[in-house]
């Protein structure tokens, strides 16, 4: 359990951001490897609220377009918006510590 | 937001940690505690162990999900009312709907507009103690604080159906607790010094229903339900024994008077108990049959509290039976009055009648004033009674007059009346309308009814007397009253109860308090009748005592209008007669 804190938010946040997207899109890779559509749309659930708390809209907008791809059943373009996932992240991941760093100077 | 200033406490449940951390961080800023965990048992046990003012659920959780975790938080009483807020990236119309159908209070998409957040929980926390102060007002009594009618039913209903659930023996008990003499002292010393007797008894009550929780057993809980009457609930193996207890220690604590305020008052509870399965397996069957149990106590005097039975429950309801007859009867004008005879001891002259209620029903026959007239007292009914008989008394007064006898009519008034109507005013008004001097009218009250409402009686004896009427003390000696009281009274007569004649004649206890009795009327000047006259010795005892007036079967039985007027209208003329040529 958590009890309300405050300070270093935005570093705990980045980190665990950058620890879980890593592991979420993992899964969702493994997943769309699988064809499992459910696990898909599962993963992309949870990826999307992360990636929209930390202002990561591009990585938000292509995991809720593949959330729904998933749950339309629509392999091909699940398959296209997995292809530029780790990219996306990874910009998100970048932006995050720049803006972190920014703040920190 | 709750009324001391405390910051409301969230609990937050999402399994996504940066969800978490933003709803905590945003809410802390915003002036909330919060406590946030990652999955819906977590929550749910959290739940059940603090006080939470609201609670924040993700839908998609592990273990149990926010749909589950809301029905679950719904189904327990003491998170019946949490408001519950869903907060979610299912926004589509069915996620919604779903969420309400669990009993949801607000619904939250995400991503969540975190400025929005704290505005939007206050709001909720706003509505949820406006309901919450709407459930208090509408489940509980607003003198005591404790809960109301509407809320026992409530509790005995569940009560009910945990023992049954429980099985094992366990029974629920429903002790009815009554103070009728918060009755007395609020028309006594006005309401607010009644409302404060009400106060000062449910605190000693509560006192006692705890200290009884405290050496044993679950928790019972204790109710106003109305007026004087108080429920107290409890559920256990044991009911009976435990209910017995718990009547003895009430009786016991209000054995001690009560400070209120600049007073002091005795506050003897009268109990009445029903049990769960024995007396009824609903609410309504056991509050019922508690009432009349603690009915049965008030009308017995009971010292202790009387369980219900069948016994009970029948006389109840044929007790009802007979006053809704007499509810008939009375609208019906079936009532009708007889006179007895009083005569001058010295002369034999007739001085007086009184006017006696009686009652013959189709189907009952003659129903004796001793079963009707208590009746009519606690029902009420006394009230509409004492009017008409005011109004046939003198009617009957003008109907003798014009044929030619004079005469005092004596009619009967209970202290209900003088603490609920206005005796001065029906006398008046009943006076008036048969163009009778209400100096022909004589009030007559028991001592007993005197002292149980002193001073209403006596404020209502005054505006009486002010008319003209004379005030007679009636069965004196039975009523345990002080002569201190006599005093303090406008009274003109004292009637010496039939017990004391009975043994008049031969020398005794009697005797003395009939000669005690006499002197001391003399001596403040009110005239002395006596009641209950049968025998030639009694009355030769009386007039060798100088005993002003007599009535008694030796004078006459209570007669019809008619016949008073075949019996004394000739020799009140000759009466007259004689005065005029003397």
């Amino acid at each position: 359990m958590e009890r309300g804190g405050r300070g270093g938010l935005l570093e705990r946040v980045a980190a665990i951001f950058a620890e879980t997207s890593a592991r979420q899109i993992d899964a969702i890779l493994a997943a769309v490897a699988d064809e499992d559509l459910r696990a898909i749309s599962a993963q992309c659930h949870a990826l999307k609220s992360a990636a929209a708390h930390v202002g990561a809209d591009g990585l938000a907008r292509r995991v809720i377009e593949l959330e729904r791809a998933a749950n339309a059943r629509d392999v091909a373009r699940v398959a296209g918006l997995a292809d530029g996932l780790r990219v996306a992240r990874a910009t998100a991941v970048d932006a995050l510590q720049t803006e972190l760093a920014r703040r920190t100077a | 937001m709750n009324d001391s200033g405390a910051r409301p406490l969230v609990l937050v449940a999402d399994d996504d940690e940066i969800s978490r951390l933003f709803i905590v961080e945003t809410l802390d800023q915003a002036g909330f505690e919060t406590l946030a965990v990652a999955d819906g048992a977590a929550a749910f046990d959290a739940a059940m162990s603090r006080e939470f003012a609201v609670a924040l659920l993700d839908v998609d959780m592990p273990h149990l999900d926010g749909y589950e975790l809301c029905r679950a938080i719904r189904s327990a009483a003491r998170l019946r009312h949490l408001p519950v807020v869903m907060i979610t990236g299912h926004d589509d119309a069915d996620s919604i709907t779903r969420a309400y159908d669990a009993g949801a209070t607000d619904f939250i998409a995400k991503p969540v507009n975190w400025t929005l957040l704290p505005h939007r929980l206050r709001y909720i926390l706003r509505n949820a103690e406006a309901d919450r102060r709407l459930r208090h007002l509408a489940y509980h009594d607003p003198l005591t604080g404790l809960p109301n009618s509407q809320a026992l039913a409530a509790l005995v209903s569940s009560e009910i159906t945990h023992a049954e659930a429980a099985g094992g023996g366990e029974g629920v008990a429903l002790l009815q607790v009554g103070v009728q003499a918060c009755t007395r002292i609020r028309s006594i010393f006005g309401p607010d010094v009644g409302d404060q007797a009400l106060r000062a008894f449910a605190a000693r009550l509560l006192s006692v229903v705890a200290a009884v929780d405290g050496d044993s057993g679950p928790h019972a809980s204790v109710a106003r339900i109305d007026g004087d009457r108080f429920v107290v609930c409890l559920r256990d193996r044991c009911a009976r024994d435990r209910a017995r207890m718990l009547s003895e220690r009430i009786a016991t604590a209000f054995d001690e008077p009560v400070p209120c305020g600049d007073h002091q008052f005795l506050l003897l509870p009268a109990a009445g108990i029903a049990l769960s399965p024995d007396h009824g397996t609903d609410a309504k069957a056991l509050l019922t049959h508690a009432a009349a149990a603690k009915h049965h106590a008030l009308r017995i005097r009971a010292t202790g509290a009387v369980f219900y039975s069948n016994d009970i429950g029948d006389r109840g309801r044929e007790r009802l039976a007979l006053e809704a007859a007499l509810r008939d009867a009375v609208r019906a004008e079936q009532l009708t009055l007889y006179f007895q005879p009083k005569i001058r001891i010295s002369d034999g002259s007739l001085v007086g009648v009184e006017a006696l209620l009686r009652w013959f029903d189709a189907e009952l026959g003659e129903v004796s004033p001793q079963r009707f007239v208590p009746l009519a007292e606690e029902s009420g009914l006394i009230l509409d009674i004492g009017r008409w008989v005011s109004q046939a008394a003198c009617r009957q007064l003008m109907n003798w007059r014009s044929a030619g006898l004079e005469t005092t009519i004596a009619i009967n008034l209970s202290a209900r009346q003088f603490a609920h109507d206005d005796p001065a005013a029906m006398i008046r008004t009943a006076a008036s309308a048969s163009q009778i001097d209400p100096k022909s009218i004589v009030v007559e009250i028991t001592e007993s009814a005197l002292i149980s409402d002193f001073d209403s009686v006596r404020a209502g004896l005054l505006a009486v007397r002010a008319l003209g009427c004379r005030i007679a003390i009636d069965d004196f000696g039975t009523g345990y009253s002080s002569l201190a009281y006599l005093k303090g009274l406008p009274l003109d007569e004292l009637k010496i109860d039939r017990s004391f004649i009975r043994n008049l004649g031969s020398e005794g206890v009697d005797a003395a308090i009939c000669s005690a009795v006499l002197s001391m009327a003399r001596d403040i000047g009110l005239s002395v009748t006596a009641e209950g006259v049968e025998t030639e010795a009694q009355l030769e005892w009386l007039r060798a005592h100088h005993c002003d007036e007599a009535q008694g079967f030796l004078i006459a039985r209570p007669m019809p209008g008619h016949e008073i007027l075949a019996r004394y209208a000739d020799r009140g003329a000759a009466d007259r007669e004689d005065a005029r040529v003397a």
